[in-house]
């Protein structure tokens, strides 16, 4: 549904409360069943985790099930290993989930699924930011990354300091050269030091 | 991620059936929605008890709210699918189901005017 549509539907506040009740209503149902297809299991599986029956579980994948209660909701999140977002949002938050439905919302990997990935991903972002933050330092001069406030007759540290220094936040001192021998041969090279 | 399915319906006497079954009923009009919203990225085929084949390519869409099971009577064309008719009440159900095989026979030869339904 176009964004302009559903707003155009929204306008009615009989189609608002119904629109935010059917997401829950439906889509969890939904999506309990497309994560159990996904994973294999059976509805008795499930249900014996929940220490339940089958059949209850059975209605709780039925389209228009609207009995479920925080805790189920965090029990079975923590069945298939998934997280579990519940959280009152503004309508423009609503209006851009829906429009970015797709087929992920349905089949949610579980924790384990994800891991390698996540891990990968992060490492990444890290040894990236790493990296930046090595580069920013280099690239600016050491009095604008400085900002230790201590001054001596109107004299900033930082003004103390010369361009191949930089003041660590206890005042302490730190030439250039010092940094390029405590890093990795390989990094300081890159880094032109 | 494109969606698997789009959602049509028959037109008849310039009228759109599935709109005009919606019409005036906003609660329903969000449930189904929130139904179609879904079976649209379920492929290869909808499982029950979303949807049940009634054999001669007809099918119907179950929409279960509060005590009533609503039917919306279709048929796959391509990677369409397309409404027919709808139904509120189980009594009708076995006519229904004979009027949708009948409709699907009649539309194979003659294809009706359709009409996209945004979901």
């Amino acid at each position: 549904m176009s964004k302009e549509v559903l707003l155009e539907k929204l306008t009615d506040q009989s189609y608002r409360d119904a629109f935010i009740s059917e997401e829950i209503d439906v889509g969890l149902p939904m999506q309990l069943r497309a994560m159990r297809d996904a994973r294999g299991w059976k509805q008795k599986y499930v249900a014996e985790k929940m220490e339940t029956k089958q059949p209850r579980f059975s209605l709780m994948e039925k389209p228009g099930y609207g009995n479920f209660s925080i805790n189920t909701l965090k029990k079975l999140a923590s069945i298939f290993n998934v997280g579990l977002i519940v959280s009152f949002v503004p309508y423009s938050e609503m209006i851009e989930f829906v429009e970015g439905f797709s087929r992920k919302r349905l089949e949610i990997p579980s924790f384990g699924d994800e891991y390698i990935a996540l891990e990968r991903r992060y490492s990444r972002t890290a040894k990236r930011l790493a990296d930046d933050s090595l580069q920013s330092d280099l690239q600016f001069p050491p009095e604008s990354s400085a900002t230790v406030n201590s001054s001596t007759e109107g004299l900033t540290a930082t003004s103390l300091a010369s361009p191949d220094e930089s003041i660590k936040p206890d005042g302490a001192i730190t030439t250039w050269s010092e940094v390029a021998h405590s890093l990795p041969l390989a990094t300081a090279q890159a880094a032109g030091l | 991620m494109k969606p698997a399915w789009e959602f049509w319906a028959v037109r008849t006497m310039r009228r759109n059936v599935l709109v005009d079954w919606l019409s005036g009923r906003l609660p329903l009009q969000a449930r189904v929605d929130a139904h179609f919203r879904r079976l649209q990225f379920i492929s290869p085929k909808w499982p029950m008890p979303y949807f049940r084949p009634l054999g001669s390519g007809a099918g119907e869409i179950r929409v279960d709210d509060a005590n009533v099971e609503h039917r919306i009577y279709g048929y796959f064309s391509g990677k369409c699918f397309v409404v027919m008719f709808a139904r509120s009440d189980k009594k009708s159900q076995q006519q229904s189901i004979k009027r949708a095989k009948a409709l699907r026979k009649q539309f194979v030869k003659t294809p009706p005017p359709t009409e996209r339904y945004d979901v």
